[in-house]
């Protein structure tokens, strides 16, 4: 019987390791499906995928990547694309399982290269956005990143475990010269486990924590959207963000609000829990009202225009208690 | 439901796909599967990097 409500908003580990179970379930699932319809048409589809569900099968769970060429796997045949749809399959065979803890990544790099190939495909020309960095920028992170993870650890563990049960890998990259979006971090639904960070914008171990917060709340909605979608608005309607100048679909306003709502939570943790400096005590403390500012102003948008699924209400509305003090 | 192939698929036995297909169940397979958007897509932080 489960303890814990998977839609309540305060921080729980348990709900993390809940949420990665289900991903994969669902994974395991899908690909059970492909492989049993590909069986008399595509044979080597079929042969392809028993490598990855015997992973899973163990226990054993996908990296981010194996996410995407499921997804990639999944469209190609949907749109009756065969050559694509067995390049996916057999780039899929190949997977390893994930390792434990985190895997660090350098956009652009050797190693990276099949992450940056499934991303490349997944996400088109949004794929753009997200240029190499250097080898040093990439070890400096590493580094700032490890002592953002650690603050986290001691100023709020409850947070800190719910994270580290899903992400399990961080690709560095930066925005190319030029262009009209600097982003500073992005998560994404067919990469689970995966955050995207530009270390430029994150230059102290409080503001890591800030942007864990931040990416795994949008992680976090990504595993308690499995079976209905948050939001039913089309996404071709779009609204004023609380947290980007550009209009956004309301899919992105709703995220926006309820990460606004854990970035708060976070720093206002953070700023009483006793391992912050002044300065950085200053900073969480001004950070979270900023956040519960972009709360209000999303909130507001999502009430006014949104048709949340039941799930998406209650998920939102737990937020909102939280935020009221109730 | 049927793709362009002889293959058979049940949208809603796949992850991502059947948030798709939950939220308009008139899609069609081939226009479902272009229609992978903001639902099942990224979540993009950042600033305006350009001045006005």
């Amino acid at each position: 019987m489960r303890s814990v409500n998977l839609r309540q908003f305060m921080p729980s580990v348990e709900r993390g390791r809940e949420l990665d179970v289900a991903m994969h379930a669902a994974l395991e699932e899908s690909l059970l499906h492909l492989s049993s319809s590909c069986e008399s048409e595509l044979p080597e589809i079929t042969r392809a995928l028993d490598s990855p569900m015997a992973i899973l099968a163990k226990g054993g769970r996908i990296p981010p990547c194996g996410f995407g060429l499921y997804f990639e796997l999944g469209q190609c045949l949907l749109e009756g694309k065969i050559s694509g749809a067995t390049k996916a399959a057999k780039a899929l065979s190949v997977v390893s399982p994930r390792a434990s803890g985190i895997t660090f990544h350098r956009r652009g790099s050797s190693e990276a290269s099949a992450l940056d190939e499934v991303l490349d495909q997944r996400q088109g020309e949004e794929a753009s956005g997200f240029s190499t960095i250097s080898i040093p920028a990439f070890s400096e992170f590493c580094g700032l990143f490890q002592e953002g993870v650690g603050l986290l650890e001691r100023g709020y563990p409850e947070l800190h475990g719910e994270i580290i049960a899903i992400l399990s890998d961080l690709l560095l990259a930066q925005s190319p010269e030029g262009a009209t979006l600097d982003f500073d971090g992005a998560s994404h639904y067919q990469f689970w486990g995966l955050l995207i960070l530009n270390p430029k914008h994150h230059r102290t171990p409080l503001a890591v924590a800030e942007v864990l917060a931040h990416e795994l709340g949008h992680s976090l909605l990504f595993g308690l959207t499995i079976e209905e979608p948050l939001v039913l608005n089309p996404d071709e309607e779009l609204y004023p963000s609380p947290l980007r100048l550009d209009p956004r679909p309301m899919d992105g306003i709703y995220h926006a609000t309820f990460v606004s709502a854990r970035m708060a939570l976070a720093m206002e943790t953070l700023a009483e829990s006793g391992v912050l400096t002044k300065v950085e005590r200053d900073h969480a403390i001004a950070a979270a009202t900023k956040d519960r500012e972009n709360f209000h102003s999303g909130h507001a948008t999502v009430m006014k225009h949104g048709h949340l699924s039941e799930s998406g209400e209650e998920i939102l509305e737990n937020a909102r208690q939280w935020i009221a003090g109730q | 439901m049927k793709s362009n192939t002889n293959i058979k698929l049940d949208v809603k036995k796949l992850l991502g796909f059947r948030i798709l297909a939950s939220s308009n169940d008139s899609f069609e397979m081939v226009s479902l599967a272009s229609k992978v958007g903001n639902k099942i897509g990224t979540k993009l932080g950042g600033k305006a990097a350009l001045p006005e």
